[in-house]
């Protein structure tokens, strides 16, 4: 049973296959026109596209112009690096910022007659900000 | 590397069936043949540097993005025609001149026998239909294996899918097909 079955998609599928081949060729000529006018189009896009690198060389830029996509992803690591870079960079200076913020506090406290929870009370930070400002 | 030559006569020779794949599944002439025409640019530009036995593969892949992409601009499309539809007139002036719609009969195939060609024609157009109504990865599994002569692995590839879904598309199709055909008193 299972043989003829396997037998009768065989042929099912070889004579569905030579129909449509068989319509794949009668077109009218309108399609037959519009698909030979795409190809001549595809054909000069593949002329320009094989072409291009070439003109490019020619001035100069042959390393990432012959493959266009080593130049994309030259641009898009560059890119990367430049972000990373400025990130660090940025925290860098945060830590910096906040190492001096603590030894202000420090210098403020050990130089200072006030009581260091003087220096936790939200009021008194206040207040100290207002005389420094006058 | 494909030569401009080389890459002509594997269009010509293809051409046809991407065509009608693409018209299968939109079932529409002039859509089916922008299609072909965008896929065949995309694949001169991208591949036209590999060689000529690899293009068969990467076509079908360029042509079922740009069928997605179809569907997808469709979509936005008819929204807009949807709310304008009213206000279009019908233009009696684009109908269809019928010695563009001529078709180009392949005598070596039926010979000249008019019974035979009608005949032939009915029963094309039979699977055609049956070909439209099947579901859309159905259809391009049962394509892709029996018409493009794609194997599996290649298929599944194209597909985004495993090969055990290749098969069971191309089993339902294959069954869908049989079934519809018989229904209609065609024997293959």
């Amino acid at each position: 049973m299972k043989t003829t079955e396997y037998f009768d998609h065989t042929a099912l599928t070889r004579r569905v296959r030579q129909q449509l081949d068989h319509g794949a060729q009668a077109l009218t000529l309108r399609q037959q026109h519009r698909l030979a006018q795409a190809r001549k189009t595809a054909l000069a896009h593949q002329r320009q596209a094989l072409h291009t690198p070439l003109v490019l060389a020619h001035a100069g830029h042959a390393q990432l112009q012959e493959h266009p996509k080593v130049s994309h992803w030259a641009t898009a690591i560059t890119c990367l690096l430049i972000l990373i870079g400025g990130l660090l960079a940025l925290h860098s200076l945060e830590q910096d910022k906040r190492v001096e913020e603590l030894a202000d506090i420090d210098a403020a406290v050990l130089t200072d007659d006030l009581p260091m929870s003087a220096y936790l009370d939200h009021g008194f930070k206040r207040f100290a900000q207002a005389q420094n400002d006058e | 590397m494909a030569h401009p030559k080389e890459l002509d006569v594997f269009l010509a020779a293809v051409e046809g069936r991407a065509f009608k794949t693409a018209r299968y599944a939109t079932r529409d002439e002039d859509a089916a043949l922008d299609i072909v025409q965008e896929a065949m640019i995309k694949l001169s530009e991208r591949y036209g540097d590999r060689p000529v036995e690899e293009l068969g593969p990467l076509l079908m892949r360029i042509l079922r993005n740009c069928i997605s992409d179809h569907f997808r601009r469709s979509k936005v499309r008819s929204f807009w025609i949807t709310l304008f539809s009213s206000l279009s007139a019908r233009d009696d002036e684009d109908a269809a001149d019928p010695l563009e719609t001529l078709l180009v009969q392949d005598e070596t195939a039926t010979g000249n026998n008019p019974e035979r060609q009608l005949e032939q024609s009915q029963i094309l157009g039979a699977i055609e239909a049956e070909l439209e109504k099947l579901p859309a990865r159905q259809r391009e599994a049962f394509l892709m294996r029996y018409w493009e002569d794609m194997d599996v692995a290649e298929t599944a590839a194209v597909m985004g899918c495993s090969e055990g879904s290749v098969k069971t598309h191309c089993y339902r199709a294959t069954h869908a097909l049989s079934t519809a055909l018989h229904a209609k008193g065609i024997k293959l």
